[in-house]
């Protein structure tokens, strides 16, 4: 699954950033669900 | 099965005739591996048109259809063998593997389509109407509601499905659109933002708990996600390269988008300003850059055109109602859509309670991409998972900030996709089903921002559990229907036995339609009708949908009573708990004067499923 922007580079308190957000997201989306409990 | 093999020359011509157009438009993709996918969706808008041009004349039956088929065959059956041939298939192990996800869940799917609609717009306008005018063999005058009015791209597939079959292969037409809004998406994906890449959007695409909902009703969005996906492709195509026939297809598709629904519109609107922004960026010369944004405009314009010229030809209003202020309309005013923008504020406050909030104002709507991706179910009735978009947009949209190469491109479709989503949002509704063109973009966007952020192998693992999140939420969308939607299917319980246990509507109008007779009428005083199920002529006197009868003016049982003897109706269906309602004085005079009419009818000559029938008494008739 290559994208081709895929070598690791840029600023990396913004990787951090960017990866904390994105599990953030995910940890929030499915907690949601299991507190509905649907 | 013979829906099935029907679907194949469908296709086939369809495709046939979409080739030729772009062929004599000078309009196919550089890539001859793209041409099968870029005739196939356009001519798929063919065939809509052939449809509505059918019904329009009256001379709807398979024959019209057949016809075109053979020709479009004839004429373009070399260029379709060869369009074909030149499909570039998955080359990965792990591409086939997402192709092989995507099928167990179009197998899961397959059986809904076998088995009777239940649920959601489809029995209120996506088929009822599409259904209606293949029974008449033509357009059917619907003027005591705007739905017939909001008939697009894919409903006049549907009309040619139910005049050449039936109903099985009208919802095929519909599964068919949401295959090709993944394959399109997987498209725009592999062409500008990588090759391996381009799977990966589709299978998320698809996977999407809101893809099965689209699935397994029939609706019209999922076309606008085709045509939307593809336009975008062909503008940055030639944004790239500068070719002309890039630009031309970036017109027609933008122009099937703006067919295939109003609010569709967006899509030539956002990327004429894209292609107005390249040229400035470019500095083309003045003739140049006229030039190109007259092609570009005239040839949207015109594959957009046949369905708003209905409307303009019927009502005088091409948005009809809903351009009521601008250009007026037969059976409809000002205050008959000031009613229904409450009724729609009613429906979003009532809903937003569900996630403790009320609906949007002004910049409040900027946490609708939250609310979209936490709280789903916060806009439609139904479970959360039936307008589910998984969070991976919301996820790994920042992350364009890491792309390089792509950059451009990627932030472009993005920004297509937000705006899209946004003018939506804050000048329409935020609702998930209608801004799905603006998350598919954004999703393709995300892609390639994702696999940046998180490198090969986690990027992998982020797809997998994505998909597989995804999967176990589509299972718990299986109850109630599905076990009995695959026994239908299966041929192992009845059709009749499978509505009789999941819809009170036909519970009801599979009685009365053998109580009115098929020379009499029904007129159905319902707020929110959905007549798929009636057999019998009708006519349907919502205070919501229609003008023909204006609870404005009509408000006495005799007056009422002089306007459903003036439509020739022999019966009356009321939905019985419809009665009660009284949630804002119009709603509650209105009720009201219903009760009032209905008790004077004498006692129901049927009540089943939440409805009643009444005869209209013969004896009082002061006809005219």
């Amino acid at each position: 699954m290559g994208g081709g922007d895929g070598r690791r580079g840029g600023n990396p308190i913004l990787r951090v950033a960017l990866a904390l957000w994105a599990a953030a997201t995910y940890a929030i989306y499915w907690l949601g669900y299991l507190r509905i409990g649907s | 099965v013979i829906d099935l093999l029907l679907l194949v020359p469908v296709l086939a011509a369809s495709a046939a005739a979409g080739l030729l157009l772009l062929r004599l438009a000078g309009a196919l993709p550089r890539p001859p591996h793209e041409h099968l996918l870029a005739g196939v969706v356009t001519g798929l808008g063919l065939t809509s048109m052939l449809s509505l041009g059918s019904a329009a004349a009256g001379i709807l039956s398979p024959w019209p259809f057949a016809t075109a088929a053979v020709a479009a065959l004839v004429a373009g059956g070399p260029a379709l063998v060869a369009a074909g041939r030149a499909v570039r298939w998955p080359r990965t192990g792990a591409a086939w593997a997402l192709v092989a996800v995507c099928a167990v869940v179009f197998l899961a799917e397959a059986p809904t389509w076998f088995a009777p609609p239940v649920g959601g717009d489809q029995t209120k306008y996506h088929l009822a109407y599409p259904r209606l005018y293949a029974q008449a063999g033509g357009l059917v005058a619907t003027p005591w509601t705007f739905w017939g009015q909001q008939q697009w791209l894919q409903n006049f597939l549907y009309t040619m499905a139910y005049a050449v079959r039936g109903e099985n292969l009208a919802r095929l037409m519909n599964a068919v659109s949401g295959v090709l809004a993944a394959v399109a998406l997987a498209t725009l994906v592999r062409r500008h933002f990588g090759r391996s890449l381009g799977v990966v959007a589709g299978a998320l695409y698809f996977t999407l708990p809101i893809s099965w909902s689209q699935m397994v009703r029939s609706g019209a969005d999922t076309s606008v996600v085709i045509y939307a996906a593809l336009a975008v492709s062909a503008w940055l195509d030639w944004a790239k390269g500068q070719r002309d026939a890039d630009l031309r297809r970036a017109g027609i598709l933008c122009g099937l988008a703006g067919g295939a629904k109003v609010m569709g519109l967006l899509v030539p609107a956002l990327v004429g300003i894209g292609i107005l922004v390249v040229m400035l960026r470019r500095r083309i010369a003045p003739v140049r850059f006229v030039t190109r944004a007259v092609v570009f405009g005239a040839l949207a314009i015109v594959m957009l055109s046949p369905w708003y010229v209905r409307n303009v030809v019927e009502t005088g209003d091409p948005l009809y109602p809903f351009g009521v202020k601008v250009f007026g309309g037969t059976h409809w005013s000002v205050e008959a859509g000031d009613y229904l923008d409450l009724y729609y504020s009613q429906y979003r406050a009532k809903e937003a309670a569900q996630r403790e909030g009320e609906p949007y104002a002004g910049w409040e709507v900027v946490k609708f991409p939250w609310d979209l991706t936490m709280h789903p179910e916060s806009f439609e009735d139904g479970k959360r998972q039936g307008q589910d978009v998984s969070p991976f947009v919301f996820a790994f949209l920042p992350s364009l900030l890491l792309l390089r190469r792509r950059r451009w491109a990627a932030v472009s479709v993005a920004a297509i996709g937000i705006a899209y989503g946004a003018i939506i949002a804050v000048g329409a509704w935020a609702h998930p089903r209608y801004v799905l063109p603006g998350v598919a973009l954004a999703l393709a966007a995300a892609t390639p921002a994702a696999r940046a952020l998180c490198g090969r192998r986690v990027f992998a693992a982020v797809v997998a559990l994505t998909i597989a999140g995804n999967l176990v939420l589509i299972t718990r969308m299986f109850r109630p229907m599905w076990p009995d939607q695959v026994r239908v299917a299966l041929g192992r319980m009845a059709p009749d036995a499978f509505l009789g246990k999941f819809a009170d509507r036909w519970v009801f109008w599979h009685q009365a339609n053998d109580q009115v007779p098929a020379t009499g009428r029904v007129v159905v005083l319902e707020k929110i009708p959905h007549p798929y199920y009636i057999d019998r002529p009708f006519a349907l006197l919502s205070y919501l949908e229609q003008g023909l009868v204006d609870y404005r003016q009509v408000q006495t049982v005799p007056a009422l009573d002089a306007a459903i003897r003036g439509l020739d109706a022999t019966h009356v269906a009321v939905e019985e708990d419809g009665l009660q309602a009284a949630a804002d004085p119009f709603e509650a005079q209105t009720t009201a004067l219903w009760r009032a009419y209905v008790a004077q009818l004498g006692p129901p000559v049927l009540r089943a499923g939440g409805y009643a029938l009444y005869t209209v008494p013969r004896t009082e008739a002061p006809r005219g």
